[in-house]
């Protein structure tokens, strides 16, 4: 079928994601559904341990979505659909919430997840247990987060201090899933045991070994997966076998081998070669923000908007994409990706405009020095950038925007580190004007989350609460109790920031792309791009 | 007599070994505690791994670090002694049974390594004597000499995509099967072989320049008869030396190899809790590579004297110093 | 040093293969040297649609992933390896040496002291010494550079000891001795001068071996950030493209290539055949 068509759904603004999931439906792709079968999944590491909350990395994430269910299921869009929590209902201040739990949902160890299990869940990742070393869940609304009480065996109740229109996407993080009472309750170097971490997913842990592989072989009385994916019953696939294999273009070579059915993250140049062999490049979407900098306005020189704004108008977004990237990614138009419903399109305000970042620096007082780099007041206009750890391409754009930085007299030394060098160089320096984000949400609320240092606020511009309008910005997110009016802030909000040159996007974020077997099919991806193989099957 | 004085030798060399260990256990510890602070307190205040001040006490308060350095090291080493590894920052996992888990493979590897190397360089070696001179023995004996300059990732690399994904002789998806581990074993071993066929080759060459050599040869005894009997004879106890030093090398070796080839082993440990600053692990692995190499070249020490007399004789008076 | 025992340098006593190795090393020191020459191509900066091509007229060695003329990267990329293996070879050298020499000249409880130290350098692997001292100090050449010299102290110190030993016992040493020199002045005279052959071999090799090393070191990721174009940094980033297989095997024939010529001084020195 499916480039083709595929191309067709973005073009129509639809993303894999839902032509995939709609797949199963039609009567064609269903008698090719076939029983069994093994599928060999290979990614660069499974280094973070099997730990709870924010021990779940993207590389653990991908395992977790097979092994244990979550309470909703969020699409591409950001809408969420019932799984484990069938339904649910809302007051209209969004203060609290009642959730209505599936029936005859167990854990693999035949304990039931009920309204108790759940709450035990939502409790631990509201506050982690700082007794045995687990911090709480990042992106869940802890700050204003209350109580959940079960109602019955069924039901149960979450209440929160204010308006939290983000908690029931939250619901459906590749980090928020549901783990047996028991897992909740291990000492501290038991946390770590993928043998004692049980969840109720349609895989179950046949055998692993720390940091290298996880074989998982379906569990036969599962029948409770999300209503996105129309398949009942146990999953299709026997066995799916995910193995550490840290070099990409071994994990390129082993696929195009046979050796592999689907391997995570390659770099992008080798994507024509493996499509000219037959292979599929799936690239889902992911809601969140998109690849780019938030700017330190604290950090020498940058407090100054003109030189934000030369920065951002000498950033060649199409060289990005034409170097370092393919077709496979979308040109930016904000600093949301454009698959979630509230980015506006502010494309005028990133244009590539040399001439336009020249005479804002030399209205800034920034003249051409002797090398080309430019002088003010005896100092040179220069930094240090740190590629982000985290993301595979980042030292390539990078080393892309450091060459167009240049040629409008700003002079970058491009910094490569590991992650923990990277935490204690950039993390709190104010030195350090741009910070790489990549980084995913299943509500755009989180936004307002970010502008200011108030409750809960990470301040990443560094205006603490000084900024009258990010003030006003994000208190109007954070009190929204309906998502038409917010949707409306945040459309001013992208608008403010990316004017202010605070966020400066370079590309589309695909942080998780798979390239498979053309024979695997329907397999299903969270708002996150998170793979479900519950729906999924080998074709002959 | 004799009896007596090998057994002083043993518990000399014993002592030493001893006083190794201890030492290399100090000075691993020392370098990783040589920058202001603490790696593991460092880590546990990175905002990123959610941990809260509350949470930090206990943690630091298992591992002691806010006592001295030297009584850390004291009470680290005690528990290294009775074989408490420590928690791994990373996984949460004991370090003992990481270290046990990824031990196997590594073990595997190593011994499968030195078995190919050992019978690469004897196959080079038996060649570099018996072969004709100009081609043969020209071509053969200058392998060594370019393996040596080959890195080990190229060897590696050029080895998986020839034979797993060329050839399909092996899948990079089981690492631990037996055509992969023979490879692997191949690329970790080549260079241990070189150095282990020039000392062989430099060693038969002395050998045949000997007078008894031709006076073997002209009472008629075969090429490989004279290779057997004599010349390899008296070429094998340098071997044992570089051996025993080779272990080393396998040991360090066996983080690009397994690297390359997807194992899961100590090098691999390695490799992730060097990325993750997880120094009870870097520190564990460190100190018990020490104790392997100290072990196996005390073994070749001991032995070395029984299977030579000479060398019996001199231990006596010659020093045992570097 | 007045009177190192260097092989004569007559010509007709080379053998070709030593000529090329020298030639080679020439062609190294000159590109570490004057990078310029050798190519006009912008080492950091490259032609974004250039990228990926293969080796042709134009780019001997082909284009890299941004379009950088990957012979203009190896050539200016030369000074960063050369002196990484160097500072290696002269960690190693400068401490092995002065261990050795004090362990072999003083004796005694010196001797021993020396010898447990030395056992310690061997019973901790090189790699694994390397990775440790880099994730204490940071993922830099530099550090990988000292991790490896450091590693090496113990060859050196052992190689410097027995030569010191050999030639103190030398009968013109001896000679030297009784005629009134003080010990210091033997060491100076005599017995350092007579050592320094295999030594100035074992850091010619050690150069070869640091290179490799580093390179390898590199390859595993605990090397400098880009746009750095060490050699080993070259071959590790070129792996991610393996439908560009020149990536890899140019830069890494250039460290074979190296390395063989380096080693086969090394020998020459050793052996002088």
């Amino acid at each position: 079928m499916n480039t083709e068509r595929r191309k067709l759904a973005q073009l129509l603004g639809i993303g894999a994601t839902t032509l995939a999931s709609s797949l199963p439906a039609h009567g064609r792709a269903q008698t090719a559904r076939r029983d069994g079968g093994e599928v060999t999944f290979l990614l660069s590491s499974l280094e973070s341990g099997w730990g709870l909350n924010e021990r779940v990395d993207t590389y653990t994430g991908i395992v977790w979505g097979q092994i244990a269910d979550k309470l909703v299921h969020v699409d591409a869009r950001g809408h969420a659909t019932g799984w484990i929590a069938e339904r649910w209902d809302e007051n209209p201040t969004q203060t609290e919430f009642v959730l209505h739990l599936k029936r005859g949902v167990t854990f693999s160890d035949g304990t039931p997840l009920d309204a108790a299990a759940v709450a035990a869940n939502i409790e631990l990742w509201a506050k982690g247990d700082p007794s045995r070393g687990v911090g709480r869940l990042g992106l869940f609304p802890s700050s204003t987060y209350t109580a959940a009480e079960a109602i019955d065996a069924h039901t149960l109740r979450v209440r929160f201090s204010a308006p939290t229109l983000g908690f029931i996407p939250t619901l459906g993080y590749h980090k928020a899933v549901l783990r047996a009472v028991s897992s909740l309750n291990l000492r501290p170097n038991e946390l770590g045991n993928l043998t004692k971490q049980l969840g109720s997913g349609p895989f179950t842990v046949r055998s692993w070994q720390e940091g290298d592989n996880v074989v998982l072989v379906r569990r036969p009385d599962y029948n409770w997966g999300p209503s996105a994916i129309e398949h009942t019953g146990p999953a299709s696939l026997e066995r799916i076998t995910f193995k550490v294999v840290r070099d990409a273009s071994i994990r390129g070579s082993a696929l195009q081998a046979g050796q592999a059915d689907v391997v995570l993250n390659v770099a992008p140049q080798e994507f024509a070669t493996l499509r000219g062999r037959g292979l599929k490049v799936v690239a889902p979407e992911s809601l969140g923000f998109v690849s780019g900098f938030v700017v330190n306005t604290r950090a020498p020189h940058f407090s100054d908007v003109k030189v934000r704004q030369a920065v951002q108008h000498a950033i060649n977004r199409q060289e990005i994409l034409d170097t370092v990237f393919t077709s496979d990614w979308k040109p930016v138009t904000t600093f949301l990706q454009s698959n979630v419903p509230e980015a506006a399109d502010l494309g005028a305000l990133l244009a590539h405009d040399p001439a336009k970042s020249r005479r804002l620096l030399e209205e800034a007082g920034w003249r051409p020095g002797p090398d080309g780099i430019r002088v003010k007041d005896g100092q040179r206009l220069r930094f240090n950038l740190f590629a982000s750890p985290w993301v595979s391409t980042s030292r390539q754009v990078d080393e892309v925007i450091a060459q167009q930085l240049r040629q409008v007299g700003i002079s970058v030394n491009l910094q490569v580190v590991d992650i923990s060098t990277y935490n204690a160089r950039v993390r709190g320096n104010d030195n350090v004007p741009l910070i790489e984000i990549s980084r995913s949400f299943l509500d755009a609320g989180v936004v307002g989350n970010i502008l200011t240092s108030g409750p809960g606020g990470e301040d990443l511009f560094r205006y603490e609460q000084s900024n009258d309008e990010l003030n006003r910005y994000a208190a109007e997110i954070a009190n929204a109790v309906d998502r038409e009016p917010r949707a409306e802030t945040l459309r001013a909000v992208q608008r403010h920031v990316l004017e202010q040159a605070l966020f400066i996007p370079t590309s589309q974020l695909l942080q998780r792309i798979y390239v498979q077997s053309p024979k695997l099919r329907g397999e299903v991806y969270s708002g996150a791009a998170y793979p479900l193989y519950y729906g999924s099957w080998l074709e002959r | 007599m004799k009896a007596r004085s090998y057994l002083g030798f043993l518990l000399r060399r014993l002592v030493q070994a001893l006083v190794v260990v201890v030492l290399s256990y100090t000075a691993t510890f020392l370098i990783i505690n040589v920058l202001p602070g603490d790696p593991i307190t460092n880590m546990l205040l990175d905002p990123d791994n959610g941990f809260s001040q509350a949470e930090i006490a206990p943690i630091i308060a298992y591992y002691g670090l806010d006592r001295p350095v030297p009584e850390q090291l004291w009470n680290s080493f005690s528990r290294f002694v009775t074989g408490d590894l420590g928690i791994s920052l990373r996984s949460n996992l004991p370090v003992a049974g990481l270290v046990l888990e990824a031990l196997p493979s590594t073990l595997v590897l190593a011994s499968s390594a030195l078995t190919v190397a050992l019978l690469v360089a004897f196959a080079l070696a038996y060649g570099s004597q018996n072969l004709p001179p100009r081609w043969g023995q020209g071509i053969l004996r200058s392998i060594p000499a370019v393996s040596l300059a080959v890195p080990t990732f190229i060897i590696g690399i050029f080895l998986i995509q020839l034979f797993a994904f060329q050839l399909g002789l092996f899948r990079i998806t089981s690492p631990d099967s037996a055509a992969a581990t023979f490879f692997a074993a191949l690329a970790l071993g080549l260079p241990v072989s070189a150095q282990i066929a020039e000392v062989l080759i430099t060693n038969l060459d002395h050998e045949a320049r000997q007078d008894y050599f031709a006076v073997a040869r002209s009472r008629g005894l075969s090429r490989g008869a004279l290779f057997r009997r004599h010349q390899l004879k008296s070429s094998s106890l340098p071997v044992v030396t570089m051996i025993a030093l080779a272990v080393g090398e396998l040991l360090g070796g066996s983080l690009i190899t397994e690297a390359i080839f997807g194992r899961k082993g100590i090098g691999s440990l390695v490799q992730s809790a060097a990325a993750a600053q997880d120094f009870p692990v870097l520190l564990a692995v460190v100190a018990l590579a020490a104790v392997v190499f100290v072990a196996v070249n005390l073994l070749a020490d001991l032995v070395y004297p029984l299977l030579d007399p000479r060398l019996r004789r001199r231990r006596g008076t010659a020093g045992d110093a570097a | 040093m007045a009177g190192i025992a260097l092989p004569r340098l007559s010509a007709p006593s080379l053998p070709g293969s030593v000529v090329l190795s020298f030639l080679v090393l020439a062609v190294v020191l000159a590109w570490s040297l004057f990078p310029g020459l050798f190519t006009q191509f912008d080492p950091y900066v490259g032609d974004t649609s250039q990228k990926l091509l293969p080796p042709s007229l134009r780019y001997w060695f082909g284009t890299d992933h941004l379009g950088r003329d990957l012979l203009a990267r190896v050539v200016h990329g030369t000074w960063a390896s050369v002196t990484s293996a160097a500072l290696a070879v002269a960690v190693g050298l400068l401490a092995g040496g002065l261990i050795g020499l004090l362990a072999g000249f003083l004796g005694g409880w010196v001797d021993t002291v020396m010898a447990r130290l030395v056992d310690v350098l061997l019973a901790i692997p090189n790699f694994l010494l390397a990775v440790l001292i880099v994730s204490a100090f940071g993922f830099e050449t530099t550090n990988i550079a000292i991790a490896t010299g450091v590693s090496s102290v113990a060859v050196f110190a052992r190689v410097m000891r027995s030569e010191v030993l050999k030639t103190g016992s030398a009968v013109f040493v001896e000679a030297s001795g009784l005629l009134g020199g003080s010990r210091w002045h033997v060491l100076l005279r005599h017995v350092l001068p007579n050592s320094s052959r295999s030594v100035l071999a074992l850091a010619v090799l050690h150069f070869g071996t640091s290179i490799l090393t580093i390179a390898g070191l590199a390859f595993l990721g605990y090397g400098d950030p880009p746009p750095a174009a060490d050699w080993g940094l070259l071959v590790a980033s070129g792996k991610d493209y393996p439908s560009s297989p020149w990536l890899v095997f140019l830069p890494a024939g250039v460290i074979v290539v190296t390395v063989l010529a380096v080693n086969r001084i090394s020998r020459w020195i050793r052996h002088d055949d």
